[in-house]
């Protein structure tokens, strides 16, 4: 419905598009192109704030293979029967009809840096003025194995299925085992999360004497120590840190760690380590760090420029998770529009990062941080006595779903 | 754009209306139409339902052509959704339809990459009521389709391969979608077969439900405002503008005063931000229509 005040409104924009047509044409003359890769968390939200904030003035492209994106964030409830997957998935509708994005559901196989241009996958050629992308995470993997026998369900959808299917053959007496990798890596506590879900699901909700044992590549847990640690020693969960992968056999299902010592597991979940995705890594885009460096002012590599990246293939101290990817892609879409505007990127930006944990089926934990620009070293860095977290709760548990909710309304709605 | 592809039985297909309106003796809805067609009339044959786990429902009838009932059904593009077909769909007596649901290759959902023929399906014509599950078998390549299980699955509660709409929950022989006088068995407000507790679109309005915001008004041009900026930050939780879509706060003016003591989580967030950014956050807000003080002023979202 349209009220009498928006009628008005809508009346004052013609009015003054009848009586300023030439100011219009130049306007349309001068519409500047982005292109943005990946419809994550931090891609969607970019593409979508561009066009809040500078409406017809931008031209907008998301590229994003798929026409649906599975949010990882609550996937792990999926494996305890919780959620299902469609409850967690998303389409771009309103990117295309509310914000007028041109979503393209191909992917990107050459960025010519030096010409502005990005070939897609069918040999078809976008140019932009400034690019952004958002591609997420890729794996690193030191051995061959198949992913549909040890699962790494890490990126959601299939994968995340599948280790459901296996966690529902486990019988009593029964060995799982799963792996933490390396920091820096997607979703700090997630790792820890999905092992309090899983072992609250076998012990407490089937009650089946399962053994649980989690490697941890790091020293110790890397994120909410207290909650995890405690939440690890009532579900009986072997804890090993400083344990890293080394050999995964697919066939006679045993994970061997510091070459020395191996378990025999019905299933394996191996989360690998993780560097920024492959077109970012092939684009020359990233340092010896495997993520890309970037100006945390406005996002823009500082390998080659109008190429920007977020989210989490660009290196910097904030976590790779998707409601700091969010964030981060608005001081992005806010940064490139203020260049097209012939001014600099804001100079004190700020992002904060908040995560609820599921650690059973009725409590979750949470965990968050606000990060400032640091102008010494152009780095993001704690903006107070950060991180803060709470202790699990049943209230925490509700709250998780608001969270979660009005999460995925400012990235996909 | 979404793309959207059939599924269709028999080759000879006669020429259906597909998406919203339709024509003819045959029809084809979907509640993600706001303008949904009613059918009428005595077309015979088979009425063919789809189910989908993103809250969509879509549905057609065959058409007679010789022996032959063929349909065609419109499905979007990489969805799971789940099949039920009745046959004497028009008998005044609900208990006296032929209700079938479909499995395939003994899946329970299909999701099309492709428009498929599954071919002839032998559905019962002499029961009565909510059949067994008929599984068909057929032939596919991996470009047309998918099937799956789902481990959860929201149209299915009970898992027993009676989609939720189809349960007879008083046992009058009547399934609660059709049945008059049980209609409050099920969760599920809008009868698209999906609990409520799982649905995105408990109204059915063709509008996932977190929509619920502000019809969005674009701007014509870019301002620069670090306030709006700052304020950008908060609405990973408290929604796009500040227009929260569940039970969290939405952000005015007025709600920045009360910012710390009501949630730990805020509490924690909040003393991030220094009094001069929750200023310019604050005189941003009060630019927005529908706060609280949006009386005084009538700018849009710039």
């Amino acid at each position: 419905m349209i009220n009498r005040r928006d009628f008005l409104k809508y009346l004052s924009v013609a009015a003054s598009a009848a009586i300023f047509p030439s100011n219009l044409q130049a306007i349309t003359n001068e519409t500047k192109k982005v292109v943005v890769v990946g419809g994550g968390y931090a891609g969607s939200t970019c593409a979508k704030y561009l066009k809040i904030w500078a409406g017809n003035s931008v031209d907008v492209t998301l590229l994003e293979p798929n026409t649906h994106f599975i949010s990882p964030i609550l996937s792990n409830l999926v494996l305890n029967g919780q959620k299902s997957i469609g409850d967690l998935t998303f389409g771009y509708a309103s990117h295309t009809n509310n914000y007028k994005i041109n979503v393209i559901h191909k992917s990107v196989s050459t960025i010519n840096s030096d010409i502005k241009n990005i070939i897609l996958s069918d040999g078809t050629t976008v140019s932009y003025d400034r690019l952004v992308l958002a591609p997420g995470i890729d794996f690193v993997q030191s051995n061959n194995y198949d992913f549909n026998k040890v699962t790494h369900a890490w990126i959601a959808g299939a994968q995340t299925e599948l280790l459901k299917t296996q966690i529902d053959t486990l019988q009593g007496g029964d060995t799982f085992v799963m792996t933490i990798p390396k920091a820096p890596y997607r979703c700090p506590p997630g790792p820890y999360e999905r092992a309090c879900v899983i072992a609250d699901y076998l012990k407490n909700e089937k009650r089946l004497n399962v053994d649980i044992i989690v490697l941890d590549e790091n020293g110790d847990f890397t994120v909410e120590k207290d909650t995890f640690s405690s939440a690890f020693n009532s579900y009986g969960i072997q804890y090993i840190p400083n344990a890293k992968v080394t050999n995964v056999d697919d066939t006679n299902m045993q994970l061997t760690y510091n070459n020395s010592q191996t378990i025999s597991a019905k299933v394996i979940n191996v989360i690998p380590n993780q560097k920024a995705a492959k077109i970012v890594i092939d684009s020359g885009l990233t340092d010896n760090t495997n993520f890309a460096p970037v100006n945390l002012l406005s996002y823009e590599s500082t390998i080659k420029p109008n190429i920007h990246i977020i989210g989490d293939s660009h290196k910097s101290s904030q976590p790779k998770a998707g409601h700091i990817g969010n964030n981060e892609a608005k001081i992005c879409a806010d940064a490139i529009l203020r260049i097209f505007n012939g001014s600099q990127p804001f100079s004190s930006p700020k992002t904060n990062s908040a995560c609820y944990s599921p650690i059973s089926r009725t409590e979750a934990s949470w965990l968050s941080a606000v990060y400032k620009y640091d102008s010494t070293t152009g780095q993001m860095v704690s903006a107070g006595n950060y991180p803060k977290s709470s202790a699990p709760s049943a209230r925490n548990y509700s709250d998780m779903f608001n969270w979660a909710g009005n999460l995925f309304s400012d990235t996909f709605l | 754009m979404i793309n959207k592809y059939h599924i269709a039985v028999s080759t000879v297909l006669t020429t259906i209306l597909i998406g919203c309106g339709g024509g003819g003796g045959g029809d084809s809805t979907s509640t993600t139409q706001t303008t949904a067609t009613s059918i009428t009339g005595t077309v015979p044959g088979t009425l063919i339902e789809a189910f989908c786990t993103d809250g969509s429902y879509y549905q057609t009838n065959s058409i007679k052509t010789g022996n032959q009932h063929p349909f065609e059904l419109e499905l979007p593009d990489n969805i799971d959704c789940r099949l039920v077909m009745t046959t004497n769909e028009n008998d005044p007596n609900p208990a006296n339809r032929i209700i079938t649901p479909i499995k395939f290759n003994n899946n329970t959902y299909i999701a099309l990459k492709n428009n498929i023929d599954i071919g002839y399906i032998d559905l019962s014509v002499t029961g009565k009521g909510i059949q067994t599950p008929l599984n068909i078998n057929i032939s596919f390549d991996e470009t047309q389709i998918q099937l799956k299980e789902l481990s959860i699955d929201p149209l299915d509660i009970d898992k027993d391969g009676i989609p939720n709409v189809y349960e007879d929950d008083d046992s009058d022989g009547i399934a609660n979608k059709l049945d008059v006088d049980n209609k409050t068995a099920v969760n599920d407000l809008d009868g698209d077969g999906i609990d409520d507790d799982h649905d995105k679109d408990i109204d059915n309005d063709g509008v996932i439900d977190m929509t619920q915001v502000l019809p969005v008004l674009l701007p014509t041009t870019f301002n620069i405002n670090d306030g709006r900026l700052l304020a950008s930050s908060c609405f990973q939780c408290h929604g796009t503008n500040g227009k929260s879509v569940n039970s969290w706060d939405s952000l005015s003016a007025s709600e920045m005063n009360e910012m710390i003591g009501e949630h730990p989580l805020m509490d924690a967030i909040g003393i991030g931000y220094t009094n001069d950014e929750i200023l310019k956050m604050t005189d941003w807000l009060r630019t927005i229509p529908n706060s609280t003080n949006s009386e005084n002023k009538g700018d849009d979202n710039d």
